[in-house]
């Protein structure tokens, strides 16, 4: 028996490109994608997070007390509450924005 | 496609272009889904490889390095994960095994079927890097240098498979070598 016929005995190619293969095969790029980026944020959370908790009893550690650390902790309360109402405003509701920015275009 | 528009190609799809990927799925699906068809042995969980072939080629495009050929590269790829699924897929096997059963029931009769069968049987029987060989060379998609370059095999040693796997295929089909002379 010829190469050719058990070839296709045991699996013939597709005759022509196959547009649903290659859509899903994008779909499956774009999942992986996906997937990685929340790893990757959630591995950057957990690092930050665990950082914030270790930092108090390393600062324990070197004698540094909460009573002497207070101008630096307000400090920090103070930024992130700014960057936090920065974001908020920058991002911010969408909706809410839109609806005013129509409502001074009017 | 030429040489130069895969080129192409394949930098816009290393930048994240994702429709010159698309592009290059198109082109090589054919060989790519052939061969893992004829080594997976059913249509279905061939395409599912295939299609995870393609997407971790994606993520590792940046290890191309041209010296072989676009579609060898992606094959090597599809062959290592079917590798790695089959080694640690009792389930998969089990499902196979419950395929295989089912087509035996329903294409009785029909010398055809039964060909490929014995065939299905035969190429599941041997070697797993012999069985690679044969899926790659006997339909010519690959040459015998490719396949060795897909399956990182001396040349020798893909001759040598590719000789005594035909031999066992044409024993399953009750071929001696006489006749298939």
């Amino acid at each position: 028996m010829k190469d050719d016929l058990m070839a296709e005995l045991l699996g013939e190619a597709p005759k022509t490109p196959d547009p649903s293969f290659r859509i899903d095969v994008l779909a499956r790029v774009a999942a992986k994608a996906r997937r990685r980026a929340a790893l990757e944020r959630a591995w950057k959370q957990i690092v930050v997070f665990t950082l914030i908790g270790a930092a108090f009893p390393i600062g324990q550690a070197f004698g540094l007390t909460t009573h002497a650390l207070q101008p630096v902790l307000l400090a920090g309360a103070v930024l992130g509450f700014a960057y936090l109402f920065a974001a908020l405003t920058i991002q911010g509701p969408g909706q809410v924005l839109a609806r005013s920015r129509a409502m001074l275009r009017v | 496609m030429d040489a130069g528009e895969e080129a192409r190609l394949i930098g816009l799809a290393r930048r994240g272009d994702m429709h010159a990927f698309g592009r290059l799925v198109d082109a090589h699906q054919a060989p790519v889904r052939a061969f893992l068809r004829r080594l997976v042995g059913n249509t279905a969980d061939a395409d599912d490889f295939s299609q995870e072939a393609f997407a971790r080629t994606w993520q590792v495009l940046d290890r191309y390095d041209g010296r072989s050929s676009l579609r060898t590269f992606i094959c090597g790829v599809a062959f290592q994960y079917w590798r790695r699924a089959r080694r640690s897929g009792a389930r998969r096997q089990a499902r196979e095994d419950a395929y295989a059963e089912l087509s035996d029931a329903e294409t009785g009769g029909d010398e055809r079927m039964a060909q490929r069968l014995a065939l299905r049987r035969a190429m599941e029987e041997l070697p797993e890097d012999q069985r690679a060989v044969l899926a790659l060379c006997l339909g010519q998609d690959f040459t015998h240098q490719e396949a060795a370059e897909v399956l990182n095999l001396p040349l020798g040693t893909v001759k040598s498979h590719i000789h005594r796997g035909r031999a066992r295929l044409q024993a399953a089909l009750g071929v001696t070598a006489e006749q298939s002379q």
